[in-house]
C-alpha cells in the first residue's frame, strides 16, 4: 500500500478520500499528529498515522508502520564521507591513470573551479589490489576494509548534477539540489515510524570537527513536520540536546515534578473533553521520561566487550572517535533506530575529504582513521546476524576528479561526473560491482552503468520495504517524492 | 453528485490537450463571488452578526446545538493571543474583567487591536507565506543585507491598518509608483527574500530558480493558486497552463537578479538594493543639487562681473603646477604634459570631443584610457573636468573609490599607500587614500551629463585631505602621513586593470605637487580670482560685496539627502527581456515567446490593465499593472484568499483549510456562502485587516466556548461545523514570548535590526564554523520576541525549530502544531525553560516576599490567566514542601521547579 500525508490528494479516490484529509485538516494545520483515537482505529489509513491517544495506548509519534511490501534492511546506516572521497585512489582501480600520471592531456572536467578541457593527470597514489573472493580492486588505504569485500557491491557509475559541496550535499541527503526537502531519513521515518519509541528514529552524528555545510538542512525534514528530522547525537557530554536534567536535578526530582505535572494535566483534560491532543501531550511527556533512561544506555559503550571494542579501534588514538561512533551506530540499529548517518569529516578544507592540496596527506589522514572502525562494523553486524537487517551506504556527496587542480600538487578537484559508493547488507548482493566509469574514472558511462543519486535513494526505500515510487508526500501543490517528481527505479542488480 | 464523479473520471482520462476548458473553468473558485442572501436561522438571539447566520444556519441544518460562550478570562486570554501573540497584561485584566460595560469585549478587541504588538502578531502569520528569511541558504549562506527593513514594514503597514489592497500593491510593484517612497521600496524586499546560491552549477537556471520563486510566492500568497507544478508541463486537470505560468512570470522578467549572469559570485548590490531617502517627504537629492547649482552660478557670476572691474591683476594657479593634459587629440598615442615632459601613454583610442577649454577626451568601454608616471606622493593637488551620463561601476551603497570607475587612478590592490578618483553608481564622485583606507564622496547626482570640477587635495604633514567637487568642499578627512608611493603608474578614464572605464569626458587634468587652498580650488574651477583679498583692493567701492560674496561661496555645502539603504526589487529600464515557455523548466530548452497575463480561468474575473513605464522609464510598470489586476474589486480569487487567511487564524482552519490552494488540488470550502459573503463585506470596509478581525471576533461563534454542547462530539466530531471553538496550542514563537511574559523579561522594543541571543554549544557545534556563525549580539537580547531573533537558514532556534517554527525555505502557509517528547525535553530541561523558571521565581519573591501561597498564586494566574483553585494551592504547596523536605531544596529552588511545572502546563500551552 502506498504511503501518502492526509492532504495527499490521491485523484483516483478523491471523493472518498475527501472526508479523512479534511478531517486531518480540522485537528489542526495538517497534521496535529493526533486525532480522535476510536474514529481513526477504523481506518487503516489513518491507522498508519499512530494517532492512537485513549489515554491508555501510549502516544508515539513515531509508531512503526507496516512496510508496503517485506523489508529485507529493518534500520540503515549511512556513512556519509564528507568532502567527497577520491574514487580513483580507493575503489575504482584505473591502470591507465597510473601510467598517465603527470601528463597533461585532453579531458572535460567540472569541478569547483569550472569547466575545463585540459588537466595533468594525477596517478593515484596507492597501490591496488585484488581481495576476497569476489577479487575486487581496494587501494592499500584500506587494510581492514579490503577484508570485507564479499560482503559489499560496489557502485561505480555513480553520478549527479552539482560538483559544489552544498548542494551536491542536498542531493545525496535528500535528493534534491535546493534546501527544503526531508532528508532520507526523514522519509523512512515518514514512511514506517521507528521501532524504539524511546529513542529518536532518525539520528546524525557529527565529525568532531564540526558539522558539515548547510548544517542543520543535511537532516531536516524540510517541508515534513519536524516529528520526522533528524536528531543529532553527540559521542560525549549530553547525547541529545536537553536530554538530561539541569545540574541539581535528579530523576527522582524529575519524576515528581512529572507526577505533579500530570495532575494538573488530568484534571485540565478533563475539563477539556474533545481535544485528544491534551492527553497525547501528557503521554508525550512520559516518553520523554523514557528517553532520559534509554538514550544514555544505549549510548553506554562501557557494556562492551574488550574486543568489540577493540574490534571498531576504540582506544587506538587514530581510531578512537570514528570507532566509537560505528560503535553507537550498531547499537542504535540494535535498538531500532530506523536510520543512522554518521559524518566522516567536518568543518571545511581538509577537516574533512575535500583534498585539494596535498592528496596523500588528507586522504591518508581520513582513511587511516575510518578504515578499521567501518570494517569492524561490517564485521559485527555479520556476527550478530544484524548484517541481513541493517543496509550500511558508504560514500560522500561526489568523488574527485582524474587531474589535479592547480599546477603544483597532488589535490584533486571535485567529481560529480563519476564517482563510487557502496552498500552492504540489508538484502543487497555482496562480492559484486555495478557501474562504471571511462579509463579514467572521470565519468559514469551509460554502457557500463550509470546511476543517479535517485537511484541509489530508490534502492535504499526498495530495500526497507517501500516502493519508491509510492512513497509521496503532498507539499506545494504536487506529490513530492524522495526521488524526484518523475520516479527511479531500484538498482536491481544490486539485489541479493 | 453521481454525474459530477463521471465528469471528473472522463477529465482525468482524457489527455490535457484534449481536456475541454470548461471542465477547467467550472470549478467554483474561479468564479465571481456571489451575494449570498442571508440564510434563515431558528435561534436569532445567538446571532450577533451576519456570521453567525451562516454557521449557524449550518448548524442547525446538521441537528447541532451552540457550545455556549466562553468564560470572560478566557475570551480575554484567547483575544490577546489571536491579536498581540502574547497573555494578556494584568492592566488589561483588572480593566476587562471588572468591566461593567455591556460592550466591555468590543472594547476589548478595539484595545488589543491598537497595540503596537498586534503587527508583531500578524506580521508573522504573513511572513510565513513570504518565506521570510534573513540569510541566502547554500554552502555560504550569508546574510542578506537591511533585509530587517522588510519585516518591519510589514509590522507597521499592520499597525496602521494599510488596507489590503495597498499592502499587497506596495510589495509587488512599491518601486514602480509615482509616489515611490522609501517605504513603498522596502515593501518590494518580499521578493528577496528566497534561496539565493551564490555558487550555482547552471547560473542561467539558478535565475530561472529565482524568478520562479518570486512568482510562485507572489501568486500563493495573493490568489492561493499553485502555479508551481505547470513550470515543467501540463497537467492532468491543474487548471494552470505551462502557457499561463510563463505568462505570469513574464511580469516579472525586467526584475534584476541577485548577481549579475556573467559577474563572480558576489551579490550585484546595485540589483537588489536601494538608496532613498529616510524622509518620505524629503525633497529628491537631484533637485536639491539642482538649487545649489543654481545658487552657485548667480554667486560666481556676480563675482567674475565685479573682478572684471578690478584693477588688480588677477594671477592664474600655477605655483607647485608640476603637469598638465589638456586632452587636446595630439600625435598618436601621446598625452601631452602641455608644461613640462611627462607626457602620457594613450592606451586605445579615446575620442576627441568638446571640452571646457578646447577639446576633451572620451573615455568609456572599448576606448582605453591614458597611463602616465605618478608625479606626486606627498604634498599634492589633483584637478580635473569630467562630464558623464552614465551609472557607473558599483553601488550608491558602498562609496569607497576604488569600488567605482577611476577618474584619476593609483589604486593597487590590497592595504597599500595608494589613492585615487572615481566615479561611483548614480554618479558620486569619491577619492581616498591607502594605508590605512580611508575615504571621502560626495552624495549622488553628479552624473548629470554637465561639466563638473573636482579636486583632491592632500597635506601630508597634517594626513588631511580633502575633496572638492564645482569648487566646494565636498568632504574632508584624515589619512597617513607617509608619502603615497606605492603604484608608479597613474590611470586617467580607468581604474586598475580589469576594473572597467570611466564611462564620460575628462578635460583638463593638473598636478600641482602642493596642497592647494580653497580660493585657489575655486580659481580652477571658475576661473576666479585665487587672492580674493588682493583682488578686492582693486576693486572700486565694492570690496565688502565682493569678499561677502566669497566668503559665501567658500561657505556653501553639497546638499545631501539622509538615505538609507533598502533591499527591494528593480528593474533595468522600460522594457524587461522577453519571456519565453521553457521546456521542463529549463533554460537550455527555450520555446515560444509569451506576453504578461493571467491564467485562463481567471481572466474573466477583471481585465489586466496595460502596463506603463515609470515616469522615470527604470521600470516597465508590468509589476504595477498585475498588482491591480489582483486588486480589482472583481477578483473574488485574492479577495476569498485573504479573508479565508483571516478566517484560518482566528478559527483555526480556513473557510477552505488549503488556504494557499483554492484549486482543485485543495480542499474544499466548509461554508461556500459565507466566504463570498465575507470576501464581500472585506471590499464594503475598505479591505480594513482590523474590521474583519473586529468582525470576526465580535461574532458570537468566535466567543463560543471549546466544551461542545451535550450531544455536539458524537454529531461533529471533527468540529467540521463550528460548533465549538477549537482550542489551539500556541505556536513557536508565541509560546517562547509567553514564557518570557510570565517571567517578566519580555522586552517591548519594537523592531530594529535583527538579534542573535547566546544559543546551546551544542547547537554551534552542528555549523561547519562553530565559532563565527552565531555572534551573539547581546545576552540581553533573549527578552526580545521571538520574531526579532535573526532568522538563518541553517541554524535556526532550537526551541522554535521544535515547536513546529515554519521552514523558511518555501512558503507555509499553515504551521504543524506536533506533539512530540522532544517538546518535552525541551520545556522541562532546556537552559531557556530553567532559566525563564528562575526569573519567575525571583519575581515571585519580589513580589511577595515570605507569602508561599501568594507566590503559588500569582505563578498559576500568570501562566493560565484565572485565578488559581484552593486545590492548586494545595496540590503545589505540598510539591513544594516534598522538595524541601525529601530533596533539601531551599525555598527558591523549590519555587523555581515549581515555575517549571507552571511552563509546562497544558493549559499554558494550549489557548482555549
Amino acid at each position: 500500500m502506498a504511503r501518502s500525508n492526509p492532504e495527499h490528494p490521491d485523484r483516483t479516490g478523491t471523493f472518498c478520500r475527501q472526508t479523512r484529509r479534511e478531517f486531518l485538516w480540522q485537528t489542526g494545520a495538517g497534521f496535529t499528529g493526533v486525532a480522535l483515537g476510536s474514529m481513526l482505529a477504523k481506518d487503516g489509513f489513518l491507522g498508519q498515522q499512530a494517532m492512537a491517544a485513549d489515554g491508555v495506548t501510549d502516544y508515539n509519534p513515531l509508531k512503526p508502520i507496516a512496510p508496503m511490501f517485506p523489508a529485507k534492511a529493518k534500520s540503515v546506516i549511512f556513512l556519509f564521507m564528507y568532502g567527497g572521497p577520491s574514487h580513483v585512489d580507493l575503489f575504482d582501480y584505473k591502470p591507465d591513470l597510473f601510467k598517465h600520471d603527470g601528463k597533461t592531456i585532453e579531458v572535460d572536467t567540472k569541478g569547483r573551479s569550472g569547466n575545463r578541457n585540459l588537466g595533468r593527470v594525477i596517478g593515484p597514489k596507492w597501490d591496488f589490489k585484488r581481495h576476497g573472493q569476489s577479487g575486487a580492486w581496494v587501494s592499500s588505504l584500506f587494510p581492514h576494509l579490503s577484508g570485507c569485500v564479499d560482503d559489499i557491491a560496489f557502485l561505480k557509475g555513480m553520478y549527479a548534477e552539482s560538483p559544489l559541496h552544498g548542494s551536491a550535499m542536498l542531493m545525496m541527503n535528500s535528493g534534491r539540489l535546493l534546501a527544503g526537502a526531508p532528508a532520507i531519513g526523514s522519509w523512512a521515518n515518514y514512511g514506517l515510524g521507528s521501532e524504539n519509541a524511546n529513542l529518536p528514529g532518525f539520528v546524525v552524528m557529527l565529525d568532531e570537527k564540526g558539522g558539515p555545510i548547510s548544517g542543520a538542512k543535511n537532516w531536516s525534514s524540510g517541508y515534513m513536520p519536524a516529528t520526522y528530522a533528524g536528531t543529532v547525537l553527540r559521542g560525549s557530554g549530553a547525547p541529545i540536546l536537553d536530554l538530561e536534567n539541569p545540574p541539581g536535578r535528579s530523576r527522582r526530582v524529575q519524576r515528581h515534578l512529572l507526577d505533579r505535572l500530570r495532575m494538573f494535566n488530568e484534571r485540565h483534560a478533563e475539563q477539556n473533553p474533545g481535544n485528544p491532543n491534551l492527553q497525547a501531550r501528557i503521554q508525550s511527556y512520559e516518553l520523554a521520561y523514557r528517553m532520559q533512561a534509554t538514550a544514555p544506555e544505549a549510548v553506554d559503550l562501557s557494556k562492551e566487550s574488550p574486543s568489540t571494542r577493540a574490534l571498531y579501534g576504540i582506544e587506538e588514538p587514530r581510531t578512537d572517535d570514528f570507532g566509537r561512533k560505528c560503535l553507537l551506530a550498531r547499537r542504535l540499529v540494535e535498538r531500532g533506530v530506523r536510520f543512522v548517518q554518521l559524518y566522516s569529516g567536518g568543518a571545511h578544507n581538509d577537516d574533512n575529504w575535500d583534498a585539494h592540496g596535498d592528496l596523500v596527506k588528507n586522504h591518508s589522514f581520513h582513511a587511516g582513521n575510518t578504515d578499521k572502525p567501518i570494517a569492524g562494523l561490517l564485521t559485527d553486524l555479520k556476527q550478530r546476524g544484524l548484517l541481513d537487517e541493517t543496509l550500511v551506504i558508504w560514500g560522500g556527496e561526489f568523488g574527485r576528479q582524474p587531474i589535479a587542480e592547480y599546477s603544483e600538487g597532488t589535490g584533486r578537484d571535485h567529481n560529480s561526473s563519476g564517482f563510487t559508493m557502496w552498500m552492504a547488507g540489508g538484502g543487497i548482493k555482496g562480492g559484486i560491482s555495478v557501474g562504471g566509469t571511462d579509463e579514467l574514472g572521470n565519468k559514469a558511462v551509460p554502457e557500463i552503468g550509470r546511476f543517479h543519486v535517485n537511484r541509489l535513494h530508490a534502492t535504499i526505500l526498495q530495500q526497507m520495504g517501500m516502493d519508491p515510487n509510492a512513497l509521496t508526500y503532498f507539499h506545494a501543490g504536487l506529490e513530492q517524492k524522495l526521488v524526484g517528481v518523475e520516479g527511479a527505479q531500484p538498482i536491481t542488480e544490486l539485489l541479493a | 453528485m453521481i454525474q459530477c464523479f463521471f465528469i471528473l473520471i472522463l477529465a482525468i482520462a482524457r489527455s490535457p490537450q484534449t481536456e475541454p476548458i470548461e471542465v477547467r473553468d467550472n470549478h467554483w473558485a474561479w468564479q465571481s463571488a456571489t451575494n449570498p442572501t442571508l440564510p434563515e436561522v431558528r435561534d436569532e438571539e445567538w446571532c450577533r452578526n451576519e456570521i453567525d447566520r451562516f454557521i449557524l444556519a449550518r448548524m442547525e441544518s446538521e441537528g447541532l446545538t451552540p457550545a455556549s460562550e466562553a468564560d470572560r478570562q478566557s475570551l480575554l486570554r484567547r483575544a490577546s493571543f489571536d491579536l498581540t501573540g502574547l497573555p494578556p497584561t494584568q492592566e488589561e485584566q483588572d480593566r476587562f474583567l471588572t468591566d461593567p460595560s455591556p460592550d466591555a469585549y468590543e472594547q476589548l478587541i478595539d484595545r488589543l487591536l491598537d497595540s503596537p504588538h498586534y503587527g508583531e502578531r500578524w506580521a508573522r502569520h504573513w511572513l510565513d507565506l513570504v518565506r521570510y528569511a534573513e540569510t541566502n541558504g547554500f554552502e555560504r549562506d550569508g546574510m542578506k543585507p537591511e533585509v530587517w527593513r522588510y519585516r518591519d514594514w510589514v509590522i507597521e503597514s499592520l499597525n496602521v491598518d494599510m488596507p489590503y489592497d495597498q499592502f499587497i500593491l506596495e510589495q509587488i510593484a512599491g518601486d514602480e509608483l509615482p509616489d515611490r517612497t522609501a517605504r513603498t521600496v522596502a515593501a518590494t524586499g518580499m521578493h528577496r527574500l528566497g534561496l539565493w546560491d551564490d555558487e550555482p552549477t547552471d547560473v542561467p537556471q539558478a535565475i530561472a530558480d529565482d524568478l520562479d520563486s518570486i512568482v510562485d510566492t507572489t501568486i500563493r500568497a495573493t490568489l492561493g493558486i499553485s502555479i508551481g507544478c505547470a513550470r515543467c508541463h501540463d497537467h492532468k486537470g491543474d487548471p494552470i497552463s505551462q502557457v499561463d505560468y510563463y505568462r505570469l512570470t513574464a511580469f516579472f522578467s525586467g526584475v534584476t537578479p541577485y548577481r549579475n549572469p556573467t559577474g563572480g559570485t558576489h551579490i550585484e548590490e546595485r540589483h537588489i538594493l536601494r538608496s532613498m531617502p529616510r524622509d518620505d517627504d524629503a525633497e529628491p537629492q537631484q533637485d536639491l543639487l539642482e538649487r545649489h547649482h543654481a545658487e552657485r552660478t548667480a554667486l560666481i557670476d556676480r563675482i567674475r562681473r565685479q573682478e572684471e572691474r578690478s584693477s588688480v591683476p588677477i594671477d592664474t594657479v600655477s605655483d607647485g603646477l608640476v603637469a598638465h593634459y589638456t586632452m587636446e587629440m595630439t600625435e598618436e598615442g601621446q598625452a601631452r604634459d602641455s608644461i613640462g615632459a611627462s607626457h602620457g601613454t594613450l592606451v586605445g583610442s579615446p575620442q576627441s570631443v568638446e571640452g571646457v577649454s578646447g577639446n576633451a577626451l572620451r573615455f568609456g568601454p572599448d576606448t582605453g584610457h591614458i597611463e602616465i608616471k605618478r608625479l606626486i606622493s606627498d604634498d599634492f593637488t589633483i584637478s580635473l573636468f569630467f562630464r558623464s551620463d552614465a551609472i557607473a561601476r558599483g553601488s550608491n551603497a558602498d562609496p569607497r573609490w576604488f569600488m567605482g570607475s577611476g577618474l584619476v587612478d593609483a589604486e593597487i590592490t590590497g592595504v597599500v599607500r595608494d589613492f585615487g578618483i572615481s566615479l561611483i553608481g548614480d554618479g558620486i564622485v569619491a577619492a581616498g587614500l591607502g594605508a590605512p583606507e580611508r575615504f571621502t564622496s560626495t552624495p549622488p547626482g553628479f552624473n548629470d551629463g554637465a561639466w563638473h570640477h573636482v579636486a583632491l587635495v592632500r597635506d601630508r604633514k597634517s594626513g588631511e585631505f580633502a575633496l572638492y567637487v564645482d569648487g566646494i568642499l565636498a568632504q574632508k578627512n584624515t589619512g597617513n602621513h607617509d608619502p603615497l608611493d606605492s603604484q608608479s603608474t597613474l590611470y586617467i578614464g580607468a581604474s586598475r586593470p580589469g576594473h572597467g572605464p570611466f564611462k564620460g569626458a575628462i578635460d583638463e587634468v593638473s598636478f600641482f605637487d602642493q596642497a592647494l587652498n580653497g580660493d585657489e580650488i575655486l580659481a580652477l574651477a571658475f576661473g576666479v580670482s585665487p587672492t580674493p583679498a588682493e583682488t578686492s583692493m582693486g576693486i572700486p567701492g565694492g570690496e565688502s560685496t565682493y569678499l561677502s560674496d566669497r566668503r559665501q561661496l567658500r561657505e556653501l555645502s553639497i546638499p545631501r539627502v539622509e538615505t538609507v539603504r533598502l533591499l527591494s526589487l528593480s528593474e533595468s529600464g522600460p522594457q524587461p527581456p522577453v519571456t519565453r515557455v521553457l521546456g521542463r523548466g529549463s533554460v537550455h530548452a527555450p520555446g515560444e515567446i509569451v506576453q504578461p497575463g493571467v491564467p485562463e480561468v481567471v481572466r474573466h474575473l477583471a481585465p489586466v490593465p496595460e502596463s506603463m513605464p515609470t515616469e522615470q522609464g527604470d521600470s516597465s510598470g508590468r509589476r504595477t499593472a498585475l498588482a491591480m489586476w489582483i486588486n480589482d474589486p472583481g477578483n473574488s480569487v485574492a479577495l476569498r484568499t485573504a479573508v479565508n487567511r483571516i478566517w484560518h487564524h482566528h478559527f483555526g482552519l480556513g473557510i477552505v483549510p488549503s488556504t494557499n490552494d483554492f484549486g482543485r488540488l485543495g480542499l474544499p470550502p466548509s461554508h461556500p456562502k459565507l466566504l463570498d459573503w465575507l470576501a464581500g463585506k472585506f471590499l464594503q470596509q475598505g479591505r480594513s485587516l482590523k474590521a474583519m478581525h473586529r468582525l470576526m471576533m465580535t461574532s458570537s461563534t468566535y466567543r463560543m466556548s471549546s466544551i461542545p454542547a451535550h450531544d455536539a462530539l458524537e454529531r461533529d466530531p471533527e468540529n467540521r461545523f463550528l460548533s465549538r471553538f477549537r482550542m489551539r496550542r500556541l505556536g513557536a514563537e508565541e509560546l517562547r514570548d509567553a514564557m518570557l511574559a510570565v517571567s517578566g523579561e519580555l522586552q517591548n522594543t519594537l523592531g530594529g535590526p535583527s538579534v542573535r541571543p547566546p544559543l546551546p554549544d551544542s547547537v554551534l557545534e552542528t555549523s561547519s564554523r562553530p565559532n563565527e556563525v552565531w555572534p551573539v549580539t547581546s545576552t540581553d537580547d533573549v527578552g526580545r520576541r521571538s520574531i526579532y531573533i535573526h532568522t538563518k537558514r541553517s541554524l535556526l532556534d532550537p526551541l522554535l525549530t521544535v515547536f513546529d517554527l515554519a521552514d523558511p525555505d518555501s512558503p507555509c502557509p499553515e504551521r504543524y502544531a506536533t506533539t512530540q517528547p522532544t517538546q518535552c525535553l525541551t520545556l522541562l530541561n532546556s537552559d531557556f525553560s530553567n532559566d525563564r523558571a528562575g526569573a519567575l521565581a525571583q519575581r515571585l519573591m519580589d513580589e511577595h516576599p515570605h507569602d508561599l501561597d501568594a507566590q503559588i498564586r500569582r505563578a498559576i494566574a500568570l501562566s493560565t490567566n484565572r485565578p488559581a483553585t484552593a486545590q492548586e494551592i494545595e496540590e503545589a504547596r505540598d510539591f513544594i514542601e516534598l522538595l524541601k523536605r525529601d530533596e533539601g531544596f531551599q525555598n527558591l529552588e523549590s519555587l523555581q521547579t515549581f515555575c517549571l511545572l507552571a511552563l509546562n502546563l497544558n493549559e499554558f500551552i494550549y489557548v482555549d
